[in-house]
């Protein structure tokens, strides 16, 4: 299994999380959980990247946390989108559509 | 980006909560993990073990967080300090030896920094100093001449387009009579304009007016701060009342602010117009301006450039027709020529000192070196649990600078200490001594020194101990073949032993050179010679006959106190002190044009006081008295140079218009040890020039000199009193013995020698500990090489110079560097030399075989540590 994942593009695990964290508050298992599913097992988040990623994107302001029981009663730490995390969102949203749509666009026509 | 600060302010005091909450939040993630695992069937144990692999190195994941929270900077810094402390702490020999050797040279450091600083560095206390500019002509073979006549500072004044104001000054003294007792006041004659120079205004009255600064102007004074307490009781009324100076009354018109000092210290200011066209001060002025606002040196010395010419062509048309002529005039900033002759020294030492720290810094180093490698699989371990090599790195540069930091704070009390031996060392004349402290540019100094130190000394061992290879170290016992370590710590002992060599050498040359001063003979006696300086400028006595016949009383008043043997009077300089000179012709010359000689006046008794010799002739007698036939005694110097292979004794000289016959030839008296004497000519005080003799006294003080069969200090009151009792209305100067005059004439090569020879012994010492630690360490590393040689039957001869040679093949290498470079030094300070040359056979060689017997020493006692060894041990050690 998952020999045909793919590795994520620099810069692309903060609007995965952010979009993520779009839908509901999570704590850190439950997205990479989700980002999984999601993406039919392609996309697999390495622990290693991911917490350093949510402590980045919670000094930026984007995403708040806050501790809260989990669905198996355990303590987690829950992260949820800030206001500016939403702009941020839409902002890096249109980015990544404009980019593969363009790269889209070059492989097609080149 | 509120949240951003807030974000890290809390990570940063709420250090501990955070940590707590990125490990619960880790442990969640995990259980999560393990849950879903065995959720598909897995065993809890297999389970665990995936998700733990999965996750990665927890260590580094949270290492991870941290940066990421960007808080680490000063978090990991702080960390680095208390881990650093405590290594520090957990190692007291190491930390001992590093911080005693930084100490050292730290402190030596700043204790000669605050010299530089006070006396070189430091500002003048005047509003913008850096445009204080004096004039001087410059020529290679003349160096910088700075005195200029009064026409000629008429012919800058009106070339002055560089300098908002202008000024002249030109130093003298008088006698003032009417305070507590009479007493000499040191004057400084100036022009108008010399306030706005120094921009400093009178706190009381006024500065001096274009009317006053002429010859025949009134007789005005401006008060210092220190007189005006001193002899007037700060009375505030003082503006309108007169002081006497040579039984002539000045009218005080201003007094100066506490704060202000000239260069050299003054007591009072008056006008220099009325002697522009007098012998002597006429020709001895400084021209001192203050640049306009925006201008620089450079724009004012291209200025001064193109008037070198007409300059030249005005008052030196000879050298103006030269074609090749080296002279030209140019500006200096005011502070630089007070302190130029002490640039060189100073900044030698101050040298030398650095090279102290770096011998220091080289033994710390070499310190860390053994210490890594015995850290090596502290640090491997560290860097296998994920701390990164740039961590690693940072952690070993902030031990260096902790341990640095140390240093610095035991420097300065070193240098708090040092600094009082220092200045009693100073030579009394040494400009802005008073400057000299350890304030705030001194503490900064030895921070940053302190910071340098630590890059320098740390940066190879960290650099080496980040880098090093993780399965190297990790393996049990690393090899013990020479490692590239102990060829990098060789060549740090090569430069220490190099730099402690040209030091030594300085030292060596300064101590040949003030050895031979020692033993120079000044030409008379100096045991039991009592000087004191008087002036008798505006006393009762108008003519030199006047004169002579008050120092005759005077002397026999002298001669009638117990303990005296002789006493007599020379004016216009004393032997061991620069005095008076003035031109004088052979008559009968043709060619001759005359020529310049020193010049006395003496009483009768003079060189059977002095103890000089007579070599030709007759000294004076009664006989010469004023309305005699006019007599001369010339010295040695004077009769070969000026009648070489002829009898000077007959002949004729005109001096000052007046034709005086040549009696007497005497031995030399040196004016400066390191010095010939100079050609000399005495006459009698009876026949002596009355204008000439007031004239000198402006620069040099008459003498009484008074040879004593006792101490001759314990004479000095009797003296004092006698003197006092012929003349109440003459200021006596300080007693002094011969003694302390001879040894203040060479304070100044004192004071080199003793600086030079502690900065070589220190570095001796440190070189020896250098050169011991790396020995010692060489040995232990080599134990068990040296048990198979034993074993293999090496006797403890052969062991011993195995070890032995090594250490003395690091030196010698050390001593040809340290050669090649001790020349460099040795011509630096060759002007300072005297009998010695720089490149001194004999200081070489006594040099080199001292450092070679150090090192022998040094590397002797690890090299018996060595034979020691018993093979068995040394071998089942593996």
């Amino acid at each position: 299994m998952g020999n045909e994942r793919i590795d994520l593009p620099q810069g692309t695990l903060d609007l995965l999380i952010l979009k993520t964290l779009a839908l509901e508050p999570q704590h850190g298992w439950a997205i990479s959980e989700r980002i999984q599913q999601i993406s039919s097992d392609m996309l697999r988040i390495q622990q290693g990247s991911l917490y350093p990623a949510l402590h980045r994107l919670e000094r930026r302001g984007w995403i708040k946390a806050k501790w809260g029981a989990s669905e198996n009663n355990r303590r987690a730490k829950y992260y949820e989108l800030s206001r500016s995390g939403r702009r941020q969102l839409e902002v890096e949203e249109t980015a990544w559509r404009k980019l593969t749509a363009a790269v889209g666009q070059v492989l097609e026509t080149a | 980006m509120l949240s951003d600060l807030l974000y890290r302010w809390r990570a940063l005091f709420r250090r501990k909560s955070m940590e707590a909450e990125l490990d619960e939040e880790l442990r969640a993630h995990l259980e999560h993990q393990v849950e879903k695992y065995v959720q598909s069937g897995l065993t809890r144990e297999e389970a665990t073990r995936r998700a733990r692999l999965e996750l990665g190195g927890l260590d580094q994941v949270k290492e991870e967080c941290r940066d990421a929270r960007g808080v680490s900077l000063v978090e990991t810094l702080l960390q680095d300090v208390r881990h650093g402390l405590r290594v520090l702490r957990k190692n007291p020999g190491f930390t001992a030896v590093a911080v005693l050797t930084l100490a050292l040279g730290i402190g030596a450091n700043t204790a000669m920094f605050s010299v530089v600083n006070g006396v070189l560095l430091r500002p003048l206390p005047y509003p913008e100093p850096e445009r204080i500019m004096q004039i001087a002509r410059v020529s290679r073979e003349q160096g910088t001449r700075a005195s200029f006549s009064s026409r000629q500072f008429d012919f800058w004044r009106s070339h002055s387009d560089p300098f908002q104001c202008l000024t002249a000054t030109t130093g003298v003294g008088f006698n003032l009579v009417g305070g507590t007792r009479p007493e000499r006041v040191r004057v400084l004659r100036v022009s108008t304009g010399y306030f706005q120079v120094f921009g400093v205004q009178p706190t009381l009255g006024r500065e001096f007016s274009a009317g006053e600064n002429q010859p025949g102007g009134a007789n005005v004074a401006i008060l210092s701060h220190g007189l005006w307490v001193r002899d007037f009781a700060s009375d505030p009324k003082v503006l309108g009342r007169t002081v006497v100076l040579d039984s002539a009354s000045f009218t005080i018109i201003g007094v100066m602010p506490s704060g202000f000092e000239s260069t050299s210290p003054v007591d009072l200011w008056t006008t220099i117009g009325q002697v522009a066209s007098t012998i002597g001060s006429g020709t001895n002025y400084d021209v001192i301006g203050r640049l306009k606002p925006g201008v620089s040196r450079r724009q004012a010395n291209a200025y001064f450039a193109t008037l070198t010419k007409p300059f030249l062509q005005e008052f030196d048309p000879e050298e103006a027709k030269r074609i090749s002529s080296q002279i030209s005039i140019a500006v200096f900033p005011y502070n630089y020529m007070i302190t130029s002759d002490l640039h060189m020294p100073l900044l030698i030492l101050f040298g030398a000192v650095g090279f102290v720290l770096l011998i220091a810094c080289v033994n710390v180093a070499n310190l860390q070196l053994a210490r890594t490698a015995t850290r090596s699989r502290e640090i491997s371990i560290r860097i296998a649990l994920g701390a990164g090599r740039l961590r690693m790195f940072r952690q070993l540069l902030t031990e260096n600078v902790l341990l640095s930091l140390l240093g610095a704070v035991g420097g300065l009390l070193g240098a708090y200490w040092g600094l009082h031996s220092l200045l009693a060392l100073t030579p009394t004349d040494l400009p802005h001594a008073q400057n000299i402290a350890l304030d705030r540019w001194a503490l900064g100094f030895t921070v940053l020194v302190a910071v340098l130190a630590s890059i320098v000394f740390g940066m190879a061992p960290a650099l080496r101990a980040s880098r090093q290879d993780l399965h190297e170290s990790l393996k049990e016992s690393g090899g013990r073949a020479i490692s590239p370590r102990n060829r990098l710590r060789s060549a740090l002992v090569m430069a220490e032993v190099a730099l402690s060599l040209v030091l030594l050498v300085g030292s060596g040359l300064l101590i040949a050179t003030f050895a031979n001063l020692l033993r120079t003979n000044p030409g008379f006696d100096p045991h039991n010679l009592l000087c004191l300086p008087i002036w008798t400028t505006g006393t009762q006595y108008k003519s030199g006959a006047q004169l002579s016949t008050f120092y005759e009383s005077a002397l026999g008043r002298i001669d009638a106190i117990p303990g005296v043997k002789s006493s007599a009077v020379v004016a216009a300089g004393s032997p061991l002190e620069q005095g008076g000179n003035d031109y004088v012709q052979v008559v009968g010359r043709k060619d001759s044009e005359g020529f310049s000689a020193d010049y006395r006046e003496i009483t009768r008794e003079y060189f059977n006081a002095l103890g000089g010799r007579l070599l030709q002739g007759r000294f004076f007698t009664p006989a010469d008295s004023a309305g005699a036939a006019k007599v001369i005694i010339i010295n040695a110097a004077f009769a070969r140079e000026h009648f070489p292979g002829l009898n000077p004794l007959g002949q004729n000289l005109t001096l000052e218009n007046d034709t005086l016959e040549i009696v007497g030839v005497v031995s030399d008296v040196k004016s400066h040890l390191d010095e010939p004497a100079p050609s000399t000519m005495f006459v009698p005080m009876a026949q002596a020039s009355y204008g000439i003799d007031q004239l000198f006294q402006a620069w040099f003080p008459t003498t009484v000199l008074v040879r004593t069969a006792v101490n001759p200090l314990g004479l000095s009151h009797a003296v004092e009193e006698a003197l006092r009792q012929s003349e109440p209305n003459m200021p006596l100067g300080e007693s002094r013995s011969m003694e302390e005059v001879l040894s203040r004439s060479i304070a100044y090569q004192r004071f080199l020698m003793t600086l030079m020879s502690v900065f070589a012994g220190l570095a001796l010492v440190l070189a020896a500990v250098g050169i011991y630690g790396v020995m010692s360490y060489s040995v232990s590393e080599r134990t068990h090489e040296m048990g198979i040689r034993m074993a293999l039957g090496a006797n403890r001869r052969e062991v011993l110079w195995l070890v032995v040679s090594g250490g003395l093949r690091l030196t010698l290498a050390g001593v040809a560097f340290g050669m090649a470079a001790s020349f460099g030094l040795a011509r630096l300070l060759g002007g300072l030399l005297f009998g010695v040359k720089p490149a001194d056979p004999a200081t070489l060689i006594v040099v080199t075989l001292l450092l070679t017997a150090v090192a022998l020493l040094a590397s002797y006692i690890p090299a018996r540590r060595a034979t020691k060894v018993n093979p068995m041990v040394a071998l089942r050690y593996e």
